[in-house]
Protein backbone atom coordinates (compact mmCIF):
# COMPACT_ATOMS: atom_id res chain seq x y z
CA UNK A 1 0.00 0.00 0.00
CA UNK A 2 1.49 3.17 -0.69
CA UNK A 3 0.35 6.92 0.92
CA UNK A 4 0.23 8.10 4.71
CA UNK A 5 -0.30 6.62 7.73
CA UNK A 6 -0.59 6.39 11.37
CA UNK A 7 1.54 5.50 14.43
CA UNK A 8 -0.46 2.28 15.14
CA UNK A 9 1.29 0.79 12.04
CA UNK A 10 4.64 1.25 12.90
CA UNK A 11 6.75 -1.97 14.08
CA UNK A 12 10.45 -2.00 16.26
CA UNK A 13 12.31 -4.78 16.07
CA UNK A 14 15.82 -4.68 18.19
CA UNK A 15 18.13 -7.74 18.46
CA UNK A 16 15.61 -10.27 17.33
CA UNK A 17 12.88 -8.82 19.68
CA UNK A 18 9.18 -7.69 18.57
CA UNK A 19 9.54 -4.59 20.84
CA UNK A 20 6.06 -3.22 19.57
CA UNK A 21 4.09 -3.88 22.51
CA UNK A 22 6.04 -2.29 25.01
CA UNK A 23 6.80 0.68 23.89
CA UNK A 24 4.71 4.13 23.13
CA UNK A 25 6.81 6.08 20.67
CA UNK A 26 10.49 4.79 19.14
CA UNK A 27 12.55 8.05 17.12
CA UNK A 28 12.35 10.63 15.98
CA UNK A 29 14.45 8.43 13.17
CA UNK A 30 16.60 10.63 12.14
CA UNK A 31 19.27 11.13 9.36
CA UNK A 32 21.06 14.73 9.94
CA UNK A 33 23.82 15.83 8.34
CA UNK A 34 26.50 18.30 9.16
CA UNK A 35 26.20 21.75 6.96
CA UNK A 36 29.80 22.74 5.61
CA UNK A 37 30.25 25.91 4.42
CA UNK A 38 28.92 29.46 3.98
CA UNK A 39 29.72 32.28 1.77
CA UNK A 40 32.88 33.52 -0.43
CA UNK A 41 33.11 37.07 -0.47
CA UNK A 42 31.39 37.20 -4.26
CA UNK A 43 29.00 34.01 -3.84
CA UNK A 44 25.19 35.51 -4.39
CA UNK A 45 24.17 33.98 -1.74
CA UNK A 46 25.46 31.59 1.45
CA UNK A 47 25.89 28.13 0.42
CA UNK A 48 26.60 24.81 1.95
CA UNK A 49 27.86 21.12 1.83
CA UNK A 50 26.15 18.55 3.72
CA UNK A 51 29.48 16.56 5.71
CA UNK A 52 29.01 13.61 7.46
CA UNK A 53 25.94 11.96 8.54
CA UNK A 54 24.30 11.49 12.24
CA UNK A 55 21.89 8.60 12.05
CA UNK A 56 19.79 7.99 15.70
CA UNK A 57 16.74 6.09 16.60
CA UNK A 58 16.03 8.69 19.25
CA UNK A 59 14.49 7.93 22.59
CA UNK A 60 12.54 4.94 23.03
CA UNK A 61 9.22 5.56 25.84
CA UNK A 62 7.02 3.33 26.75
CA UNK A 63 4.88 2.24 30.10
CA UNK A 64 7.32 0.11 32.32
CA UNK A 65 7.15 -3.97 32.00
CA UNK A 66 9.24 -6.84 33.22
CA UNK A 67 7.75 -8.90 30.84
CA UNK A 68 9.81 -11.85 29.08
CA UNK A 69 10.79 -10.39 25.84
CA UNK A 70 10.48 -7.09 26.71
CA UNK A 71 12.51 -3.19 26.93
CA UNK A 72 13.20 -4.07 30.63
CA UNK A 73 14.54 -7.83 29.87
CA UNK A 74 16.60 -6.23 26.96
CA UNK A 75 17.73 -3.11 28.69
CA UNK A 76 18.28 -4.49 32.41
CA UNK A 77 22.05 -5.66 31.65
CA UNK A 78 22.78 -2.27 30.10
CA UNK A 79 26.40 -1.79 29.52
CA UNK A 80 28.50 0.81 27.65
CA UNK A 81 29.58 -1.34 25.14
CA UNK A 82 26.06 -2.54 23.95
CA UNK A 83 25.08 -2.06 20.40
CA UNK A 84 21.68 -2.87 18.67
CA UNK A 85 20.47 -4.04 15.72
CA UNK A 86 17.46 -2.21 15.53
CA UNK A 87 14.66 -2.23 12.36
CA UNK A 88 11.32 0.17 12.64
CA UNK A 89 8.89 -0.56 9.86
CA UNK A 90 6.61 1.78 9.08
CA UNK A 91 3.49 0.06 7.68
CA UNK A 92 1.27 2.01 5.19
CA UNK A 93 -1.85 1.77 7.06
CA UNK A 94 -1.75 -1.20 7.42
CA UNK A 95 0.83 -3.62 9.74
CA UNK A 96 3.68 -3.30 7.60
CA UNK A 97 4.29 -5.45 4.45
CA UNK A 98 6.65 -6.04 2.16
CA UNK A 99 7.85 -2.61 0.26
CA UNK A 100 6.90 -0.48 2.82
CA UNK A 101 9.40 2.07 4.36
CA UNK A 102 12.23 0.79 7.05
CA UNK A 103 14.83 2.71 9.11
CA UNK A 104 17.26 0.47 10.27
CA UNK A 105 21.18 -0.11 11.60
CA UNK A 106 22.95 -0.70 14.23
CA UNK A 107 23.13 1.97 17.56
CA UNK A 108 24.44 2.96 20.85
CA UNK A 109 22.30 1.87 23.47
CA UNK A 110 22.51 4.98 25.79
CA UNK A 111 20.83 4.43 28.52
CA UNK A 112 17.49 3.24 30.09
CA UNK A 113 16.02 5.44 32.64
CA UNK A 114 12.99 4.44 34.74
CA UNK A 115 10.82 7.07 36.60
CA UNK A 116 9.75 5.08 39.47
CA UNK A 117 7.90 8.43 41.32
CA UNK A 118 5.21 8.95 38.76
CA UNK A 119 2.00 7.27 39.06
CA UNK A 120 2.42 4.60 35.73
CA UNK A 121 6.05 3.79 35.65
CA UNK A 122 7.39 5.00 32.54
CA UNK A 123 10.76 4.24 31.08
CA UNK A 124 12.93 6.19 28.28
CA UNK A 125 15.42 4.08 26.61
CA UNK A 126 17.88 6.14 24.19
CA UNK A 127 19.05 4.87 20.89
CA UNK A 128 21.76 6.55 20.08
CA UNK A 129 23.39 7.19 17.36
CA UNK A 130 25.17 4.57 14.25
CA UNK A 131 28.30 2.28 15.72
CA UNK A 132 31.43 3.85 13.91
CA UNK A 133 32.10 3.82 10.02
CA UNK A 134 34.51 1.74 10.53
CA UNK A 135 31.54 -1.08 10.90
CA UNK A 136 28.69 0.63 9.18
CA UNK A 137 29.57 1.67 5.70
CA UNK A 138 26.42 3.16 4.58
CA UNK A 139 25.19 6.70 5.60
CA UNK A 140 21.50 6.40 4.53
CA UNK A 141 19.44 4.13 7.38
CA UNK A 142 15.83 4.06 4.75
CA UNK A 143 15.55 0.65 2.81
CA UNK A 144 12.33 -1.22 1.87
CA UNK A 145 10.73 -4.70 4.02
CA UNK A 146 11.92 -7.50 2.30
CA UNK A 147 9.83 -10.19 4.89
CA UNK A 148 6.90 -8.69 6.89
CA UNK A 149 7.22 -10.32 10.48
CA UNK A 150 5.64 -13.73 9.80
CA UNK A 151 6.59 -17.49 10.16
CA UNK A 152 7.89 -19.35 7.93
CA UNK A 153 8.51 -23.57 7.27
CA UNK A 154 10.23 -23.28 3.87
CA UNK A 155 12.35 -21.43 1.16
CA UNK A 156 11.03 -18.78 -0.78
CA UNK A 157 9.74 -19.37 -4.66
CA UNK A 158 7.81 -16.47 -5.17
CA UNK A 159 8.47 -14.04 -7.64
CA UNK A 160 9.66 -10.45 -5.84
CA UNK A 161 7.37 -7.80 -4.75
CA UNK A 162 10.15 -5.18 -4.31
CA UNK A 163 11.26 -3.89 -7.83
CA UNK A 164 13.51 -0.62 -8.30
CA UNK A 165 13.35 -0.09 -11.83
CA UNK A 166 16.73 -0.45 -12.76
CA UNK A 167 19.94 -2.36 -11.53
CA UNK A 168 22.39 -0.01 -9.60
CA UNK A 169 25.86 0.11 -8.71
CA UNK A 170 26.32 1.61 -4.90
CA UNK A 171 25.88 -1.53 -3.04
CA UNK A 172 23.32 -1.60 -0.08
CA UNK A 173 22.97 -3.70 2.99
CA UNK A 174 20.55 -6.03 4.72
CA UNK A 175 18.87 -5.87 8.27
CA UNK A 176 17.92 -9.42 9.46
CA UNK A 177 15.96 -10.15 12.69
CA UNK A 178 15.38 -13.60 13.38
CA UNK A 179 12.79 -13.67 16.34
CA UNK A 180 12.37 -17.21 17.08
CA UNK A 181 13.17 -20.41 15.55
CA UNK A 182 13.78 -24.12 16.42
CA UNK A 183 17.19 -24.60 15.54
CA UNK A 184 19.60 -23.08 12.86
CA UNK A 185 18.56 -21.26 10.25
CA UNK A 186 19.78 -18.75 7.53
CA UNK A 187 17.99 -15.97 6.19
CA UNK A 188 19.36 -14.17 2.61
CA UNK A 189 18.33 -11.35 0.78
CA UNK A 190 18.23 -12.30 -3.02
CA UNK A 191 18.52 -10.13 -6.04
CA UNK A 192 17.83 -10.69 -10.01
CA UNK A 193 17.20 -9.10 -13.07
CA UNK A 194 13.95 -10.87 -14.41
CA UNK A 195 11.74 -11.64 -12.04
CA UNK A 196 11.93 -15.61 -12.30
CA UNK A 197 11.95 -17.46 -9.26
CA UNK A 198 14.85 -19.64 -10.47
CA UNK A 199 16.86 -16.48 -11.65
CA UNK A 200 17.34 -15.05 -7.97
CA UNK A 201 21.04 -15.33 -6.38
CA UNK A 202 22.17 -14.55 -3.20
CA UNK A 203 23.24 -10.98 -2.30
CA UNK A 204 23.45 -11.12 1.35
CA UNK A 205 23.45 -13.98 4.07
CA UNK A 206 22.91 -13.76 7.95
CA UNK A 207 25.22 -17.00 8.12
CA UNK A 208 24.08 -19.63 9.88
CA UNK A 209 22.14 -18.36 13.21
CA UNK A 210 19.87 -20.05 15.86
CA UNK A 211 16.81 -18.35 18.08
CA UNK A 212 16.26 -21.19 19.76
CA UNK A 213 17.40 -19.38 23.02
CA UNK A 214 17.77 -16.17 22.01
CA UNK A 215 16.68 -13.92 19.15
CA UNK A 216 19.04 -12.86 17.06
CA UNK A 217 19.06 -9.21 14.84
CA UNK A 218 21.78 -8.26 12.62
CA UNK A 219 23.21 -6.01 9.28
CA UNK A 220 25.12 -7.50 6.21
CA UNK A 221 26.80 -5.21 4.57
CA UNK A 222 27.53 -5.44 0.57
CA UNK A 223 31.03 -4.12 -0.25
CA UNK A 224 30.42 -0.23 -1.58
CA UNK A 225 29.95 -0.19 -5.13
CA UNK A 226 28.65 -3.44 -5.08
CA UNK A 227 26.19 -4.54 -7.82
CA UNK A 228 22.95 -4.95 -6.59
CA UNK A 229 19.71 -6.14 -9.58
CA UNK A 230 16.57 -4.79 -10.40
CA UNK A 231 14.47 -7.19 -8.19
CA UNK A 232 14.91 -8.19 -4.38
CA UNK A 233 12.93 -10.85 -2.47
CA UNK A 234 14.03 -12.59 1.18
CA UNK A 235 14.86 -16.17 0.78
CA UNK A 236 15.93 -18.59 3.50
CA UNK A 237 17.66 -22.06 4.15
CA UNK A 238 16.80 -24.20 6.96
CA UNK A 239 19.45 -25.88 8.88
CA UNK A 240 17.70 -28.25 11.66
CA UNK A 241 15.25 -25.61 12.20
CA UNK A 242 11.80 -26.70 11.10
CA UNK A 243 9.69 -23.65 11.89
CA UNK A 244 10.93 -19.83 12.56
CA UNK A 245 10.04 -16.10 12.55
CA UNK A 246 11.41 -13.44 10.94
CA UNK A 247 11.54 -10.21 9.95
CA UNK A 248 14.25 -8.37 7.20
CA UNK A 249 14.64 -5.24 5.16
CA UNK A 250 16.99 -4.07 2.20
CA UNK A 251 18.77 -1.04 1.82
CA UNK A 252 19.97 0.04 -1.51
CA UNK A 253 22.38 2.76 -1.99
CA UNK A 254 21.47 4.94 -4.61
CA UNK A 255 24.29 6.68 -5.04
CA UNK A 256 28.17 6.61 -4.39
CA UNK A 257 29.13 7.05 -0.72
CA UNK A 258 32.29 9.23 -1.70
CA UNK B 1 -5.42 37.38 -10.07
CA UNK B 2 -3.87 39.61 -7.02
CA UNK B 3 -5.24 39.91 -3.61
CA UNK B 4 -4.57 38.39 -0.31
CA UNK B 5 -5.16 34.73 -0.10
CA UNK B 6 -5.16 31.44 2.23
CA UNK B 7 -2.46 28.80 2.68
CA UNK B 8 -4.67 25.95 1.13
CA UNK B 9 -3.48 27.34 -1.72
CA UNK B 10 0.15 26.90 -1.09
CA UNK B 11 2.27 23.70 -3.08
CA UNK B 12 5.29 22.84 -2.83
CA UNK B 13 7.79 21.53 -5.63
CA UNK B 14 11.59 19.64 -5.53
CA UNK B 15 13.62 18.11 -7.31
CA UNK B 16 13.55 14.10 -6.63
CA UNK B 17 17.33 11.97 -6.77
CA UNK B 18 16.50 12.13 -10.63
CA UNK B 19 16.39 15.60 -11.00
CA UNK B 20 12.70 15.44 -11.93
CA UNK B 21 10.63 18.09 -10.73
CA UNK B 22 7.61 16.99 -7.88
CA UNK B 23 5.14 17.71 -5.45
CA UNK B 24 5.46 16.98 -1.70
CA UNK B 25 3.45 17.41 0.63
CA UNK B 26 4.13 19.92 3.30
CA UNK B 27 2.25 20.81 6.29
CA UNK B 28 4.37 23.84 7.67
CA UNK B 29 7.10 25.49 6.12
CA UNK B 30 9.49 28.56 7.52
CA UNK B 31 9.94 31.47 6.15
CA UNK B 32 10.06 31.47 2.94
CA UNK B 33 12.85 34.35 1.50
CA UNK B 34 16.22 35.64 2.23
CA UNK B 35 17.33 36.58 4.77
CA UNK B 36 20.24 39.10 5.18
CA UNK B 37 23.11 39.06 7.74
CA UNK B 38 22.70 43.15 9.02
CA UNK B 39 26.66 43.90 9.74
CA UNK B 40 27.08 46.50 12.52
CA UNK B 41 29.18 49.09 11.33
CA UNK B 42 28.00 51.72 13.86
CA UNK B 43 30.88 54.10 15.31
CA UNK B 44 31.09 55.91 18.93
CA UNK B 45 30.42 58.94 17.91
CA UNK B 46 27.24 57.94 15.27
CA UNK B 47 23.63 59.55 16.13
CA UNK B 48 22.60 56.16 15.56
CA UNK B 49 23.43 52.51 15.03
CA UNK B 50 23.98 52.26 10.86
CA UNK B 51 24.06 48.83 8.89
CA UNK B 52 24.19 47.44 5.84
CA UNK B 53 23.13 44.10 4.59
CA UNK B 54 25.97 41.37 4.12
CA UNK B 55 24.95 37.93 2.50
CA UNK B 56 21.87 36.43 2.00
CA UNK B 57 20.65 32.99 3.20
CA UNK B 58 18.20 30.27 2.84
CA UNK B 59 17.03 28.70 5.35
CA UNK B 60 13.76 26.33 4.63
CA UNK B 61 12.54 23.97 7.39
CA UNK B 62 9.53 22.09 5.78
CA UNK B 63 7.25 19.65 7.42
CA UNK B 64 4.46 17.08 6.20
CA UNK B 65 3.06 13.74 6.45
CA UNK B 66 5.48 10.76 5.73
CA UNK B 67 4.40 9.08 2.16
CA UNK B 68 5.49 6.35 0.17
CA UNK B 69 2.99 7.18 -2.74
CA UNK B 70 4.55 6.41 -6.28
CA UNK B 71 6.10 9.19 -8.04
CA UNK B 72 4.16 11.51 -9.77
CA UNK B 73 4.77 14.38 -12.92
CA UNK B 74 4.58 17.77 -10.86
CA UNK B 75 1.40 19.74 -11.03
CA UNK B 76 1.25 22.48 -13.45
CA UNK B 77 -0.66 25.91 -13.79
CA UNK B 78 -4.42 26.05 -12.46
CA UNK B 79 -3.77 22.27 -11.52
CA UNK B 80 -4.13 20.98 -7.74
CA UNK B 81 -0.65 19.58 -6.51
CA UNK B 82 -0.15 15.85 -7.60
CA UNK B 83 1.36 13.85 -4.70
CA UNK B 84 4.69 11.88 -4.75
CA UNK B 85 5.35 10.26 -1.67
CA UNK B 86 7.20 12.78 0.67
CA UNK B 87 9.59 9.87 2.21
CA UNK B 88 10.27 8.21 -1.32
CA UNK B 89 11.68 11.96 -2.57
CA UNK B 90 13.35 13.10 0.84
CA UNK B 91 14.78 9.88 1.95
CA UNK B 92 16.63 10.04 -1.20
CA UNK B 93 18.09 13.35 -1.36
CA UNK B 94 18.67 13.62 2.21
CA UNK B 95 22.37 14.42 2.01
CA UNK B 96 23.23 14.34 -1.60
CA UNK B 97 25.43 17.38 -3.30
CA UNK B 98 23.29 17.66 -6.58
CA UNK B 99 22.00 21.10 -6.66
CA UNK B 100 17.88 20.19 -6.73
CA UNK B 101 14.92 23.03 -8.19
CA UNK B 102 12.62 23.95 -5.44
CA UNK B 103 9.46 26.15 -5.72
CA UNK B 104 6.95 27.51 -3.20
CA UNK B 105 4.10 28.21 -5.06
CA UNK B 106 1.39 30.70 -3.57
CA UNK B 107 -1.88 30.55 -5.69
CA UNK B 108 -3.86 33.87 -5.04
CA UNK B 109 -7.25 32.66 -4.24
CA UNK B 110 -7.37 29.36 -6.42
CA UNK B 111 -4.85 27.01 -7.05
CA UNK B 112 -1.45 28.08 -8.28
CA UNK B 113 -1.75 30.00 -11.73
CA UNK B 114 1.34 31.29 -13.86
CA UNK B 115 1.31 34.71 -12.49
CA UNK B 116 0.52 33.99 -8.78
CA UNK B 117 3.84 34.68 -6.73
CA UNK B 118 6.71 31.70 -6.41
CA UNK B 119 9.70 31.26 -4.58
CA UNK B 120 12.57 29.31 -5.51
CA UNK B 121 15.06 28.58 -7.95
CA UNK B 122 15.50 26.22 -11.42
CA UNK B 123 18.79 24.29 -10.71
CA UNK B 124 21.85 24.22 -12.85
CA UNK B 125 25.25 22.86 -12.08
CA UNK B 126 26.08 24.68 -9.62
CA UNK B 127 22.99 26.67 -8.79
CA UNK B 128 20.16 25.05 -6.22
CA UNK B 129 18.89 23.82 -2.98
CA UNK B 130 20.24 20.85 -0.93
CA UNK B 131 18.50 18.97 1.74
CA UNK B 132 20.18 18.38 5.08
CA UNK B 133 18.10 16.20 7.48
CA UNK B 134 15.32 14.28 7.52
CA UNK B 135 14.06 13.19 10.47
CA UNK B 136 10.64 10.87 10.85
CA UNK B 137 8.28 10.84 13.90
CA UNK B 138 6.56 7.74 13.63
CA UNK B 139 4.56 8.44 16.61
CA UNK B 140 2.90 11.47 14.01
CA UNK B 141 4.10 9.83 11.24
CA UNK B 142 5.03 13.47 10.16
CA UNK B 143 9.07 14.38 8.54
CA UNK B 144 10.85 17.37 9.06
CA UNK B 145 13.61 18.34 6.49
CA UNK B 146 15.63 21.26 5.88
CA UNK B 147 16.96 22.85 2.37
CA UNK B 148 19.63 24.88 2.02
CA UNK B 149 21.73 26.68 -0.77
CA UNK B 150 24.58 25.11 -2.91
CA UNK B 151 27.77 26.70 -2.46
CA UNK B 152 28.29 29.41 -4.88
CA UNK B 153 24.40 28.98 -6.10
CA UNK B 154 22.34 31.77 -7.62
CA UNK B 155 19.84 33.71 -5.39
CA UNK B 156 16.49 32.24 -5.08
CA UNK B 157 14.08 34.59 -6.25
CA UNK B 158 10.01 35.86 -6.93
CA UNK B 159 8.55 34.84 -9.93
CA UNK B 160 5.53 34.04 -11.53
CA UNK B 161 6.17 31.44 -13.51
CA UNK B 162 7.09 27.51 -12.30
CA UNK B 163 10.38 26.65 -11.63
CA UNK B 164 11.64 23.44 -13.67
Amino acid sequence: MTGRTVSKFARVYVDGRDLSGFMVSPGPLSSVYSQVGGAHLSDPIKGFLPGRVTNQVGSITGMFDSSSGGVHELSATLNPEVVRTVMVALGIQAIPAVGDPVFAGDFNHIDYITAPGDEEIAFTAMVGPSIPATTMLYPNPWGLLALEKSTKTGVNSAVATIDFEAQTAFGGYACFHLISSDGTVTLKIQDSASNIDGNFADLLSSGVIDASVTPVGKIVQLALASTVERYIRWQLTLGDATTLVAAMSFHRATRAIR
Amino acid sequence: MTGRTVNKFFKFQIDDSGGTVRDIAVATIGGVGVVYDQIDLTALADALNGFKSGHGDVTLPITGPVSNLVVASASGSGVAADYSGSHVVLSAINGGVTPLTFGCYFGIQRLWTTNDPCFGITSSATSGGLIFDYVVDPVTMFYTATLKMYPGSSEPTWETTAFT
